[in-house]
């Protein structure tokens, strides 16, 4: 059994806080999915969906997001309109400490099971599959 | 977004509300690097009413660490929330930015 949740954000003028305010509201609906699942669900929602309207900062783009929830898995799947992304998903190498800039990637990469990329019909289109942790035994 | 509290001596403490994501990062950049410039440069970072921080957040409070070493100071953190400390910790800054109890004695050593 999964429930789906859908939006969309054009940037600009919508920001990563339009974007974060959609995921926020999924989970005020889904309070059973475990806190570490919700936070590393987070994180990578907002390194790729910040790392979309990073990349087209001088133009704009359209980006519709999905979250499925599953008995198993959380699901999120994004099609952006914007310019083509040209590294690919598993080369990230984790940056030293010191570092500013970087982390996108190897933080997804940590905090998800799966990445998919794919350039379909003049868009991008990313999935984020993370499997859920079991419940805590009482 | 963010305020500023001075304290004694060199001291300051910077508090904010809500995410510290690329919204905000520009702002926390800011606000440290005039702080610093105007004297205060050991910076104490409140990040006990910041509920979400990303890597955008994460390299502002780094390239922020930078000015305030640069100055001779430093900056130091206090409160992180379970999902701050939880990107700290994957990120390995955790071992250059550490947490304290309380932002008001963050400098006592």
């Amino acid at each position: 059994m999964s429930t789906e949740y859908v939006s969309a954000i054009s940037s600009p003028p919508d920001t990563i806080d339009d974007a974060q305010d959609f995921f926020d509201s999924i989970w005020r609906r889904q309070p059973e999915v475990e806190q570490r699942d919700r936070m590393a669900m987070e994180t990578a929602f907002s390194e790729l969906v910040s790392n979309i309207i990073q990349c087209n900062a001088d133009s704009s783009v359209e980006c519709s997001m999905r979250i499925r929830i599953s008995d198993d898995s959380l699901v999120l799947s994004t099609s952006d309109s914007g310019a083509v992304f040209d590294r690919a998903p598993h080369s990230a190498e984790v940056p030293d400490p010191l570092a500013e800039t970087g982390r996108g990637l190897p933080l997804m990469e940590m905090l998800t099971d799966e990445i998919t990329y794919e350039r379909r019909d003049d868009r991008n289109e990313w999935t984020l599959t993370r499997h859920r942790s079991p419940a805590p035994t009482r | 977004m963010f305020r500023t509290e001075e304290r004694e001596s060199d001291i300051v403490i910077i508090r904010g509300e809500g995410r510290l994501n690329m919204v905000s990062a520009a702002e926390l950049r800011d606000t440290i690097s005039d702080a610093v410039a105007s004297g205060r440069r050991r910076v104490v970072v409140d990040l006990s009413q910041i509920g979400f921080m990303d890597s955008s957040g994460l390299g502002a409070l780094i390239g922020s660490l930078k000015v305030a070493r640069a100055a001779g100071g430093d900056l130091r953190i206090a409160q992180p929330s379970e999902q701050v400390q939880m990107v700290l910790e994957l990120s390995n800054v955790d071992r250059i930015l550490k947490s304290h109890a309380e932002p008001e004695t963050a400098y006592v050593d």
